[in-house]
This record gives structure tokens, C-alpha cells and sequence, in this order.
């Protein structure tokens, strides 16, 4: 556990001396939240979430891409794959809620007649959910460039297609527009039983996938052949 | 510290260590400073620093005084000695021939081909 803590601190000092991106972070998911504001308070709520989600994947990918260099030394220094994932997502998932907790008042304040606790639990998924998406396709994409756009895309997606559609449920946010569906439209607890299995069931399978890829790249090789 | 953890080393305990190393090598690390921001010789000294945290009974060396000046070239070939002298086994990958007197066994990785030319 201590392995953990250790690599969270180092990512999360890491993160935290990029003030520019930090600021861009943090504004990011304001700016989503504003361009709905004016027409569609609702809306605005479910774009916020999902401007979350986009900047924390992102903070993911490129936190991803420069431990790669780091990574293999620090295996060969006594760490574990899992202690190099898991530290990372831990200091990935507290900058997530540190992003979360202003927007998340900011709705209490602006935005009245819904679900606060149901917006409380997208925003958590969407954290939970967010860090092993970036990270696996830092994985995945060795390249920064190809996985921003992969990331672009999928968020574009998520934003115009029909959430009724069945093909969005293979999307890494359709819980944010199912459960925001309940918080905002106060429909039957369907939406929230569905978005919360989406969300859980992606959690758990990104980081299982992020683990897994760890551990290949990390493995241990073996160079000497004695015959 | 982070290299120091992996190895079981307390903060404290790498944090002194490390600064012992450096000091070995002619070199006191400022506080606060990124690595990408030191000199390729500092960077390097920076690497034996790590890698000879939490005393490894091996160390894989290739190459690692490039940006030495000559007197951390001399420093550095002291702590070697110092190491062997410890119970260590050094590996040092060089092209530089003028310390193999003061090897134990040394290992020439030229192409019989070549070594006829």
C-alpha cells in the first residue's frame, strides 16, 4: 500500500506542477456547461459531466504517455505493475474530484428541481470511469495525438447520438446521459438501475484492461538462455 | 523517494542515502529542481545516485559517465572500486580503456573479424 501512495504522490506532483493544464482542466468542463447554458438548463448538467469526463481522460492519456519512460525503470527498482497502475489512478481519481466538487456546487446553486444526489453519482462514475479510459488508451496508443483524437471522437459521439440508441451503451459515458435522465427529467429508477450497471460494469473492465496491459508491457523478460 | 520506496527505503532513509551518493560524486542536488532541467553530466550523475540506491548486490553500468568532467570520470571509477570492495558485482560497459588495470575481469566484445583488422 505504501508503493501505492508513493507513485500517487509522484503523479499528483506531477499533475499539479502543469498549473497551465490544470487551469485548462478545470475550465474545460465550465465551458461545456456554459454552451448549454442559456437554451437548456438540463442539458447544460449532462455537458458539464461529460466536459469532466473528456478533461480527466485527457489528463489520463498524457499522465499515461509520460510515465511510459519512467515505468519500466521504476518495475526494475521493486515496484510492481499494479502498484504503478493503481498509484496512478488513485492520484488520477483525487484530481477528478477535485474537478468534480466546484462544478458539482455550482449546479446546487444554479440549478433547481433536480436530482442533486443522482448528479453526485454521475459525476463519481464519470471520475471513476474517466482515469483507466485515458490511461488505457495511453496504453493502446502509444502516440498522443492519435489517442486525443480517439477521445474526440468518442466524446463527439457521446454528445450527438441518440442515448436511446442501443450502439451508444457501447460508449464509455452513456450512464452520465441515462442517469442525468433521471436527475434531470425525474423519470422511473430504469434509468438510474441501467446507467449505474453501464458505469460500474465499464469501471471495472477499463481497469481491469489498464492492469492487464501493465503487466504485459511490464512483464519481466527473460534475456540470458543457457542451453 | 520514489526510487527509494520501490526499494524499501523510508523517506528519510533514501532522502540521505542519495545525498550521500551525490556527495560521493562532487555533486549537491538543489532542492526543487526537475531532472530535465540538469545538464547531461548532472543527469547522468543523477542516474548512478538512483541506481545505487538501497545497495543491489549488481549493477548494470553502460556507459555511465558520458558529460563527466575528469574528476567526476575519477570519482566515479572510485565508488566502483568502493562498491567491489563492498561484496558488489559491477558490470561497466565502456570504450574507455584506461581503468582496466583496475578491473577484475575484463570482457572484450569485439568481433574476432575486427580484431584480425
Amino acid at each position: 500500500m505504501t508503493k501505492i501512495l508513493v507513485v500517487a504522490e509522484s503523479a499528483l506532483r506531477e499533475l499539479l506542477r502543469r498549473r497551465s493544464v490544470l487551469v485548462i482542466l478545470l475550465l474545460l468542463p465550465l465551458a461545456f456547461y456554459l454552451s448549454r447554458r442559456g437554451d437548456h438548463l438540463g442539458q447544460s448538467i449532462r455537458f458539464v459531466c461529460l466536459g469532466l469526463g473528456w478533461a480527466l481522460s485527457t489528463a489520463a492519456l498524457f499522465a499515461g504517455s509520460a510515465a511510459r519512460g519512467i515505468e519500466p525503470r521504476l518495475r526494475l527498482s521493486g515496484y510492481r505493475s499494479a502498484h504503478l497502475v493503481f498509484g496512478r489512478l488513485l492520484a488520477l481519481w483525487t484530481v477528478g474530484v477535485l474537478l468534480s466538487v466546484p462544478y458539482f456546487v455550482l449546479i446546487v446553486v444554479d440549478q433547481h428541481d433536480v436530482r442533486y444526489g443522482a448528479i453526485a453519482l454521475i459525476m463519481a462514475l464519470t471520475v471513476v470511469v474517466a482515469a483507466p479510459f485515458g490511461l488505457l488508451l495511453s496504453a493502446v496508443l502509444p502516440r498522443e495525438l492519435e489517442g486525443t483524437l480517439v477521445l474526440l471522437t468518442v466524446v463527439g459521439l457521446q454528445m450527438v447520438m441518440d442515448p436511446a440508441d442501443g450502439v451508444t451503451r457501447a460508449l464509455p459515458f452513456w450512464f452520465s446521459r441515462e442517469i442525468g435522465t433521471y436527475a434531470i427529467d425525474h423519470t422511473d429508477g430504469g434509468y438510474l438501475t441501467r446507467g449505474l450497471t453501464q458505469g460500474i460494469a465499464f469501471a471495472a473492465v477499463l481497469t481491469l484492461l489498464v492492469a492487464v496491459a501493465a503487466a504485459v508491457r511490464l512483464r519481466q523478460r527473460r534475456h540470458l538462455r543457457f542451453a | 523517494m520514489l526510487v527509494g520506496a520501490g526499494r524499501g527505503l523510508s523517506r528519510r532513509t533514501a532522502r540521505r542515502d542519495g545525498r550521500a551518493k551525490a556527495a560521493a560524486l562532487d555533486w549537491s542536488p538543489p532542492a526543487g529542481t526537475q531532472a530535465r532541467h540538469l545538464s547531461g553530466g548532472t543527469r547522468q550523475k543523477l542516474n548512478l545516485v538512483l541506481a545505487g540506491l538501497g545497495e543491489p548486490d549488481v549493477l548494470l553500468l553502460d556507459e555511465p559517465y558520458q558529460g563527466f568532467d575528469r574528476g567526476t570520470y575519477l570519482d566515479f571509477w572510485h565508488e566502483v572500486w568502493r562498491w567491489r570492495d563492498a561484496g558488489k558485482a559491477i558490470v561497466v560497459v565502456t570504450h574507455l580503456l584506461n581503468q582496466l588495470d583496475r578491473v577484475d575481469i575484463v570482457l572484450d566484445l569485439t568481433a574476432s573479424r575486427e580484431r584480425v583488422a
